[in-house]
């Protein structure tokens, strides 16, 4: 037997040669008999962790203590309810604990709290094949002709055992007329009948059925637990698994152990040892794991969010074509940012709350908790979201949800990721809340032909210059007269015509500024875009664009570059009519908008909808 | 391929084909029947996948080779031919087939016959020989008992399983009631019992009819079963679960028994069950010395009530019955024969056999009214 | 198909091949991934290494066995898609598989059931998979192809072992297009661009149709000036003739703004589609406002999704392309006051 063992290891199918052995042994099989098949099945079944590590007794079900006491309390001291019901996500125990019920119930050495698992009563149930413990799939079973043939059953004494059980799956599957037809018999069942039903969607339950059974919700298993177990796993599979990794598949889980030990098995099928192979695998630490997983990075995430604050959409496509090179799942990566501008804006809203985001500190566990994130990923969100105005975040989180559903159903789910994020990268309007409203001063004066300029740092850029720092050059040059609004616009317009000769690029960014103000002496815009004004602001486009004024209007040109990100323009003009709003020829950047995407004002709020 | 058959001879050898072709159409390939003509020999194929029949036409090979038609359409066109006519049937290219028969000429496109399934492998070597009429007996005695339960695939089935010493048994329930036969065939060489599906059952069942003294030959792989009779061979797929273990289910010592004869018991309760509900045809029946009462009752209807002689020694007993499940076991036994009831008490399974047979039991749960 | 003769997936067919050498095959796999990229032809081979006698953890590829496996005739591998004239795979066909799987197998081997695409079961025949998911009868595999996990159940997924596919890249494919289908590398490289990684639509594609009417319906989409109504019509009216032709057409419009947007967000260097076209995205992105190509992809979109509806097709269009010539800023840019 020994011998045989060692073989079995070394051998590439070693199940096959033990089956092979054994059936040699207990019956000496003719030449030329059929009762083995000639060919043996190349690819004997494994069973899958799942399977293998399913609880066999009530105690090895793992976080849900509070009814499994019950339940054992319960069977000793013969006070069985006959009707149950099992609620609570996949994969945590619910089927098993109906299974293990079900045993302690008929076994032959029962009825016990700790079934043996060892007689024909226990074994039947474990391999499903038991005559009187029926395993009924409610998602099959759904009609009333089905649930009738369950009532009609239910009328026969069980053929050995001492109980007739029936185990409902999916019960929130069955019908509406199914469940009435389940009313009676779950109220008054014969004194030999028990039902478990299962579900993870209790609330499609109706509360006629829900008050007739005795409901235990299974809780999601916390991450420490599921990590026990599966260190417990990983021991007894030879598998070496770092702490850290065994950490983050539990949180993958999200509390669910079904999930977690398909997890495990991924890792296994990874970066097992094969049958033939070395002595054991190689070494799963985290890295590895992310790999396997198709996780998608915490990092990728917060990197995502930041480009898109930055209003970088260049490195935001940048990010995605990286992810797409790992061969993760965009509509992963896409329903996961999501979470992250949720996670970001309910930041900012507890800063709000807390008061200026500071406060929070010795709430700061507590809000960890909330968010279900550890300490650290709370301040890196924290970080990200300080400067920025919870309208804004909303605006985010909006236009990524809508994004997200667009991700899941394309077919390209790419383009879509890209056209959303770009989409967020170069939302108007991701600026500090304070310099919002100081520049629209700044930019109310100037519009109401005030002149006051340049005090405000066209700033909003917030690039690995760090904020601030940017400020353009700002020569200061005598005003002039300006030419008449028409004469404005078809200077512009020759000006632009100029340089689309000459460098199409920059001519398709200013397509969209606002001149503000044209030369003699300087040249001034508004830019509405935030990556248009990253490009703008960038050095060696700023002088390429000063050279060419400077050759069109043939004099020294100084160029000066002010933001117009924001709602600026609509907010200000505050609660004035719409006549009034739209006679107002100052509103370049309304005009603008409209021009582009081809409105009509409607209605002047407050703020603007994007 | 090219070949002439006799009509008839086309249409007994058609006859097992159709009536196994898919009629939900999973594979299109499955709604067809291979014509294969090879070595002297043209056989008919036509499976499910869950069984399959081949058979053997007796006719005349103008060229080998082989194709698939449409079963039903060539079963009619064959069944529609003048009676004793020669069928004349001619593969063209492209899958087309020319089927010609008197002045009649059909034109039929078939698949690709290298897309049917290959009939299995069987070496001769493996089958045995058995009576053809005790396995009819076995299966007929037990098949009724079957699930019909489809999310009960173990007992969607009969058991098969040998006893030793050339015994055979078969043993089919559906939780309810269990029906359990053992014979002696000889040894089939199986290792572990099987379960045979019930569709394969009633093919079988229909394989064995008229055979009188006839024999059958019958074997098994660790997936499949094979039955051939001269020139039909008939292959299902085993059910992939274990049986449950039934000997439980067979109560040992029950302390009473009743003796009844088999007419008169299955005439009273076809009688009163016709006021019985329709969905589960449930009666009362009251045991007391030397009678038996049989009672429906029926809220919509009304109520009927029959007194059968027995003989009876026991102590008095009610017991709620499926009036079908007695009528199915009455209906197998032999007419006229004395049959035994033991009974235990109210909630007890009883046991039904026939006087003179050993090998045969039923076991019947009581039901709640 | 032997794993060895499959274009990329390296990395999964390594998974596969260790866990068939280390006989740890899971029995429900889901192998998620855009479409196109092979994610059934994976399945299939490996449903062929279980059941070929012939190859050493391969299959042989020419074997009765792996060539009905192939062509979808194995008694054993069964592919379970939505029925002819259907949008769902419905209750009913998880149980026949079910009732399928019961039985042991045709052949002794393993049984093997791919579902492709998963994500077109709808909820009750998902749920109603569930059992046979996580105990299946006997010696079964199942493995489900889906290129979302949105529309999967957690309790579906859960039960599964997840498998990702991504685009195999465009060298790869071009490499695969030149080499075994000997078609020039320049064609080679545009054919795999525009079919982004994936395989499957590079080789079933139409080439012509994909080369030149693709180039042909963008620049008559391109070349409609500001207000030109009548263009317009014409236009709307023949897409809407067809109503594969319109998505299709749409769809290539789609690449084409998608194209400009990358373009004007990340200049030249950017990954584009159409290679063919670079000079003319070039232009356009300049021309363009990004706005406006936002603008243009979103309601793209929204026409995608209301011709798959079959809604009045012609209706769609036209007023899709009335938008985008009133809209299109064509001459250089903004007009100040």
């Amino acid at each position: 037997m020994l011998i045989a063992g060692s073989c079995a290891r070394r051998s590439r199918k070693p199940r096959q040669v033990r089956k092979e052995a054994a059936v040699a042994v207990v019956i000496p099989v003719p030449q030329g008999s059929l009762a083995v098949s000639d060919d043996h099945p190349k690819y004997m079944s494994y069973k899958v962790l799942a399977r293998k590590w399913r609880p066999r007794q009530f105690g090895e079900i793992v976080g849900q203590g509070h009814i499994t006491r019950i339940l054992t309390n319960a069977i000793q001291s013969n006070r069985i309810a006959h009707s149950y019901l099992f609620t609570g996500i996949r994969g945590v125990g619910k089927t098993t604990a109906a299974r293990i019920l079900a045993r302690a119930l008929n076994c032959e050495k029962g009825p016990t709290p700790d079934p043996c698992n060892q007689c024909t009563s226990c074994l039947e149930i474990s391999n499903g094949n038991s005559i009187d413990v029926f395993e009924i799939d409610g998602a099959t079973n759904r009609g009333i002709d089905e649930v009738r043939q369950i009532i009609e059953n239910i009328r026969y004494q069980p053929a050995k055992s001492r109980y007739k059980i029936y185990i409902i799956d999916e019960v929130h599957q069955v019908t509406k007329e199914g469940f009435n037809a389940l009313l009676k018999t779950l109220e008054e069942p014969p004194p030999f009948g028990k039902f478990i039903l299962a579900t993870t969607e209790p609330h499609r339950i109706p509360d006629t059925i829900l008050s007739r059974c005795q409901r235990f919700d299974f809780r999601r298993i916390s991450s420490r637990d599921i990590a026990r177990r599966l260190s417990e796993i990983a021991r007894d599979e030879n598998l070496r698994v770092t702490e850290g990794a065994l950490l983050l598949i539990s949180r993958e889980a999200e509390g669910s152990m079904r999930d977690a030990q398909s997890l495990l098995e991924q890792v296994l099928s990874y970066s097992a040892p094969t049958a033939t192979g070395q002595e054991s695998g190689v070494q799963v630490d985290e890295q590895l794991l992310l790999d396997i997983l198709g996780v998608v990075e915490r990092k990728v995430l917060y990197d995502l969010s930041e480009a898109v604050i930055k209003g970088d959409p260049k490195r935001c496509i940048e990010i995605v074509a990286g992810v797409m090179a790992q061969g993760l799942d965009l509509t992963r990566l896409s329903r996961e940012l999501v979470e992250q501008f949720r996670n970001l804006l309910v930041a900012r809203l507890l800063q709000e709350k807390g008061g200026g985001g500071e406060g929070h500190k010795s709430e700061s566990s507590v809000l960890g908790l909330l968010f279900d994130l550890p300490d650290q990923e709370f301040e890196d969100l924290n970080g990200q979201v300080s400067e920025l105005s919870v309208d804004t975040l909303m605006d985010y989180f909006r236009v990524m949800s809508d994004g997200d559903l667009e991700v899941a159903r394309s077919s390209y789910p790419r383009f879509a990721l890209e056209t959303t994020l770009i989409r967020l990268a170069t939302l108007p309007g991701a600026i500090p809340v304070a310099e919002a409203l100081e520049r629209l001063e700044g930019l109310e004066r100037r519009l109401s032909g005030e002149g006051g300029r340049a005090e405000v740092p066209p700033s909003g850029v917030t690039g690995e210059r760090g904020r601030g720092e940017n400020r353009v050059e700002t020569r200061e040059v005598n005003t002039s007269e300006s030419p008449r609004p028409e004469e404005k616009a078809a200077v512009w317009k020759k000006f632009l015509a100029f340089i689309m000769e000459e460098k199409k690029f920059l001519a398709s960014h200013l397509e969209q500024v606002v001149p503000l103000k044209l030369p003699p002496g300087k040249l001034e815009i508004g830019v509405g875009e935030r990556h248009q004004l990253n490009y703008l602001m960038d050095p060696e486009n700023l002088t390429t664009l000063k050279d060419y004024a400077c050759r069109f209007f043939a004099s020294e040109v100084t160029v000066i570059v002010s933001s117009l990100i924001g709602k600026s323009l609509v907010s200000e003009s505050k609660t004035v009519g719409l006549k009034q709003f739209v006679d107002d020829g100052k509103n370049n950047m309304v005009e603008e908008t409209l021009r582009i995407f081809g409105g009509s004002i409607k209605e002047v709020k407050k703020r603007a909808e994007y | 391929m090219e070949i002439k058959a006799n009509r008839e001879d086309f249409l007994k050898a058609l006859y097992w084909a159709q009536s196994t072709v898919e009629r939900r159409n999973t594979m299109p390939i499955l709604a067809n029947v291979l014509i294969e003509s090879r070595d002297g020999n043209i056989r008919i194929t036509a499976t499910d996948l869950e069984i399959g029949v081949r058979a053997k036409l007796e006719g005349e090979i103008l060229h080998e080779g082989m194709v698939t038609l449409n079963a039903k359409k060539l079963y009619e066109i064959v069944r529609e031919a003048t009676e004793r006519e020669t069928v004349h049937l001619r593969r063209l290219e492209n899958e087309w087939v020319e089927i010609k028969s008197g002045k009649s000429v059909f034109k039929v496109v078939g698949l690709d016959a290298r897309e049917f399934p290959s009939f299995p492998d069987f070496r001769s070597e493996s089958l045995v020989s058995v009576p053809a009429k005790v396995l009819k007996e076995m299966i007929d005695k037990t098949a009724f008992s079957v699930s019909t339960d489809e999310s009960r695939s173990s007992l969607n089935g009969v058991f098969l399983e040998e006893s030793g010493g050339g015994k055979l048994r078969m043993v089919a329930t559906d939780g309810h009631r269990l029906a359990f036969i053992e014979r002696e065939v000889g040894s089939l060489r199986l290792g572990k019992g099987v379960i045979l599906p019930r569709k394969g059952l009633s093919e079988l069942g229909k394989l064995l009819e008229d055979m009188e003294d006839g024999v059958i030959s019958i074997g098994f792989k660790e997936n499949l079963g094979l039955v051939v009779r001269d020139d039909v061979e008939l292959f299902m797929r085993l059910i992939e679960s274990d049986y449950p273990d039934y000997g439980k289910v067979i109560p040992k010592e029950n302390p009473y028994r009743v003796s009844v004869e088999q007419r008169g018991l299955l005439q009273a309760l076809r009688r009163v069950s016709i006021l019985s509900s329709d969905r589960y045809k449930g009666v009362k029946v009251e045991f007391r010395q030397g009678r038996m009462t049989i009672s429906a009752n029926n809220p919509d209807l009304g109520e009927a009530m029959e007194e059968v002689e027995v003989e009876y020694n026991g102590k008095p007993l009610t017991i709620g019955f499926n009036a079908r499940y007695l009528l199915d076991v009455l209906g197998v036994l032999n007419d006229g024969t004395a049959v035994g009831v033991e009974l235990k008490d109210e909630l007890s399974p009883s046991v039904v056999r026939e006087d003179g047979d050993d090998g045969y039991l039923y076991v019947i749960m009581p039901m709640r009214l | 198909m032997p794993f060895t003769e499959i274009v990329g997936h390296q990395k999964q067919l390594e998974v596969l091949g260790r866990s068939l050498e280390g006989n740890r095959l899971h029995h429900a796999y889901l192998f998620l991934g855009p479409d196109g990229v092979g994610k059934r032809t994976v399945a299939l081979s490996l449903a062929a290494v279980i059941h070929c006698s012939f190859g050493n953890h391969d299959s042989c590829g020419r074997c009765e066995t792996c060539l009905s496996i192939r062509d979808g005739n194995h008694p054993d591998v069964r592919v379970i898609k939505p029925e002819p004239g259907k949008r769902e795979i419905t209750i009913r066909q998880m149980r026949d598989l079910q009732r399928q799987l019961e039985f042991r197998s045709f052949s002794g081997k393993k049984k093997i059931a791919i579902i492709d695409p998963a994500h077109l079961m709808n909820i009750p025949a998902q749920n109603s998979l569930l059992k046979t998911l996580e105990d299946p009868p006997g010696d079964a595999l199942l493995i489900l192809i889906s290129n979302n996990t949105a529309s999967l159940l957690s309790t579906v997924l859960s039960r599964c072992l997840r498998l990702y596919f991504s685009f195999i890249s465009v060298e790869e494919t071009a490499g695969f297009l030149e080499g075994r289908k000997g078609i020039a590398p320049e064609k080679a490289k545009l054919l795999a661009a525009l079919t982004g990684g994936s395989l499957g639509e590079a080789l079933n594609c139409d080439e012509n149709k994909l080369l030149d009417q693709r180039k042909r319906w963008i620049e008559r989409f391109s070349s409609l000036s500001q207000g030109n109504h009548r263009g317009v019509m014409a236009l709307a009216e023949e897409m809407a003739a067809d109503r594969e032709l319109s998505l299709q057409v749409v769809q290539w419009v789609e690449g084409w703004y998608r194209d400009i947007l990358i373009h004007q967000m990340t200049g030249p260097e950017g990954e584009i589609r159409n290679t063919d076209m670079g000079e003319k995205i070039h232009e356009a992105a300049s021309t363009h406002p990004f706005k406006h190509t936002l603008s243009v992809l979103s309601w793209i979109g929204r026409v995608k999704g209301e011709l798959q509806r079959n809604y009045n097709r012609r209706l769609i269009l036209e007023n899709f392309l009335i938008k985008l010539v009133d809209r299109n800023p064509c001459g250089p840019g903004a007009v100040p006051t």
